[in-house]
């Protein structure tokens, strides 16, 4: 659905906003136990704690959500194609925060850790293979992602810790709120496939076209 | 088979009772394995040097039954498709303001830092180290009538001739009966009762005890700085059966010959370097050997990460054996033992492992016998 934009942008881009609805009760990002960690592990990699709590953690919404634009042609992106910012994907509580990262390629993203045990951030996906070996609490690495494509991030001790970092193309990419509100802005007219990626999974794929100065309504139920 | 999945099931069932808030956590290790060793008589030849497929199974329950009790199962089988129950504990924790947790079933004694090493997942390398594997002419069922018998079977222990013959720790030593445990700051404490000691838990017969006496165990670890821990463990008790008590001097039980087993542990790890060690000092009585029979025994081993998926890992193992009097002379009482292993191992995925082992085993004294084996080993944790 299509509506006049608000014009602050000019003519030749547009504007996404949208709503993200969930209804169902999906478990696999619950936050699992340390299972074996519970009754084997070294101090070194074990939580203080003898056990877990019964209720496992769960992200909010916010932390689990990417919606994200991929060009079908392509188009010149204003605010560049490469960044060479530096984002956060911390480590506290035996847990990844956020469980979905989006960032543009070129993006260094820190790993601090933040608990009082060692984590042993990997991954073995394709887009980027790397093992970032232990490390103990205050300390941080660093991975630089110039490869658009999916990587999913693990720890080493803790079989439980995941997270997605999507690294993307363009920074026509957002999160939204606690109630499920996205807006994305400045989006060069042209025909995009609009991504919706929740939790671990690539959910829901869309063909749009964004109109000058205008802004379309895309919502997803999932 | 039947007897492991009603376990299971009465978990399940436990934990979904009405009013009871809980979770069954059930997940678990597959691991084939293909092994050839090299034809010697030994007990570390696989299957008299034959290729051999093999595989095992893990699987892990545990039940988290309130915020305070755990119920925990572990099943192991091999190719013999015998079920071993590892495992079967409730865990009560924080049972006082100074955070004292009770444990009271079938467990991993804490002796040493084995942890998850016990499991073809976290283990470097294809089997447990030599202190956990190697049996010595020792047997908990049989007597030797004198020291010249016990001379003439060294480097026999664990074969057919020497059917109760002692590890220096039982396999991944789960013994059964109750542990006091908890942390005071940098401090790990552990206090439990068991049946049988370290080296004869009994666990993998009808898990009963084997004499009038309880094995006392208790470990100490510190942790100066995340990374670093330090152990020492101590464990005494009777380890000789009660059936061989009638071969004993009138009088006495086999509460009179007592097993002393001291360790201490160390476990580093730093990026991609972890390093484990344990040496252990064992002392059996005798009732028809003089001397005491004790043994020093240790291993090192390191893991290094060279590469995502890729690692390296080697083991040191050895035991050495004390001398024993005979008509004069000194004897080893059995024959020391020289072990190394070196791995490469490559994650599949995160999830699946695959691992090339080399062992070569040496005992020596009186005649120097070598022993390799080569090992190809894939797991899938699920």
């Amino acid at each position: 659905m299509l509506s006049p934009a608000s014009g602050e942008n000019g003519e030749d881009i547009g504007t996404i906003r949208g709503e993200i609805t969930i209804t169902r009760d999906d478990r696999d990002e619950l936050m699992g136990r340390q299972r074996i960690t519970d009754r084997y592990l070294s101090r070194s990699a074990r939580s203080p704690e003898t056990r877990q709590p019964l209720e496992p953690k769960r992200y909010t919404l916010p932390q689990k959500t990417v919606i994200y634009l991929e060009p079908i042609e392509p188009v010149q992106h204003p605010l560049g194609s490469y960044s060479s910012n530096r984002v956060i994907l911390d480590q506290r509580e035996l847990m990844f925060y956020p469980h979905v990262l989006a960032i543009q390629k070129g993006t260094t993203v820190v790993f601090p850790n933040n608990d009082d045990v060692f984590h042993n951030v990997f991954s073995y996906s394709q887009t980027r293979q790397f093992d970032l070996g232990r490390y103990p609490q205050g300390q941080f690495r660093t991975v630089t992602f110039d490869t658009p494509g999916v990587v999913r991030i693990y720890c080493d001790i803790h079989a439980h810790m995941n997270a997605v970092i999507l690294v993307l193309d363009n920074p026509y990419f957002t999160t939204p709120d606690e109630e499920g509100n996205y807006s994305i802005p400045d989006i060069p007219a042209g025909r995009y496939t609009i991504h919706f990626w929740y939790g671990r999974n690539l959910v829901e794929s869309r063909e749009i076209e964004i109109n000058p100065g205008t802004v379309s309504h895309i919502n997803f139920i999932y | 088979m039947i007897r492991s999945v009603l376990i299971i099931f009465i978990l399940n069932c436990a934990v979904y009772l009405p009013g009871i808030k809980a979770q069954l956590d059930v997940y678990g290790q597959v691991s084939p394995a293909f092994t050839q060793s090299t034809d010697v008589t030994q007990q570390l030849t696989t299957n008299e040097g034959r290729p051999t497929f093999l595989w095992r199974l893990d699987v892990l329950a545990d039940a988290y039954i309130t915020d305070k009790v755990t119920a925990y199962v572990n099943l192991r089988s091999y190719q013999d498709q015998i079920i071993n129950i590892d495992y079967l504990a409730i865990r009560i924790s924080d049972i006082s303001p100074l955070g004292l947790n009770i444990q009271a079933g079938k467990f991993d004694m804490p002796f040493g830092n084995l942890y998850a090493r016990r499991f073809p997942a976290d283990n470097f390398l294809f089997d447990l180290p030599l202190i956990y594997q190697y049996h010595t002419v020792v047997m908990s069922e049989y007597l030797f009538q004198d020291a010249h018998e016990l001379l003439q079977h060294r480097g026999q222990g664990g074969s057919d001739a020497l059917p109760s013959s002692l590890s220096l720790l039982d396999r991944g030593i789960y013994g059964t009966g109750v542990m006091l445990f908890g942390s005071i700051g940098i401090v790990d404490y552990f206090a439990a009762l068991m049946n049988g000691t370290v080296s004869n838990t009994g666990s993998y017969g009808n898990s009963l005890n084997v004499n009038n006496d309880l094995g006392k165990l208790f470990r100490i670890s510190v942790t100066p700085f995340l990374g670093l821990t330090i152990g020492g463990a101590f464990n005494w008790g009777s380890y000789l059966s009660g059936n061989v008590e009638g071969y004993l001097p009138y009088g006495e039980t086999a509460n009179d010959y007592q097993q002393y087993t001291g360790s201490i542990d160390l476990e580093y790890s730093r990026g991609h370097i972890q390093v484990f060690s344990q040496a252990i000092y064992n002392n059996w009585d005798h009732p028809n050997v003089n001397d005491a029979l004790t043994v020093f025994g240790y291993y090192a081993e390191t893991k290094y990460t060279f590469h995502p998926r890729w690692f390296v890992a080697a083991r040191l193992n050895q035991l050495l054996f004390s001398k024993i009097t005979v008509d004069g002379m000194e004897h080893r009482w059995d024959h020391n033992v020289f072990q190394i292993e070196g791995g490469l191992g490559y994650a599949i995925d995160r999830n699946t492992l695959a691992k090339l082992v080399y062992k070569e085993t040496m005992l020596y004294e009186t005649e120097r016998i070598s022993n390799s084996m080569i090992s190809l080993q894939l797991v899938a944790r699920f």
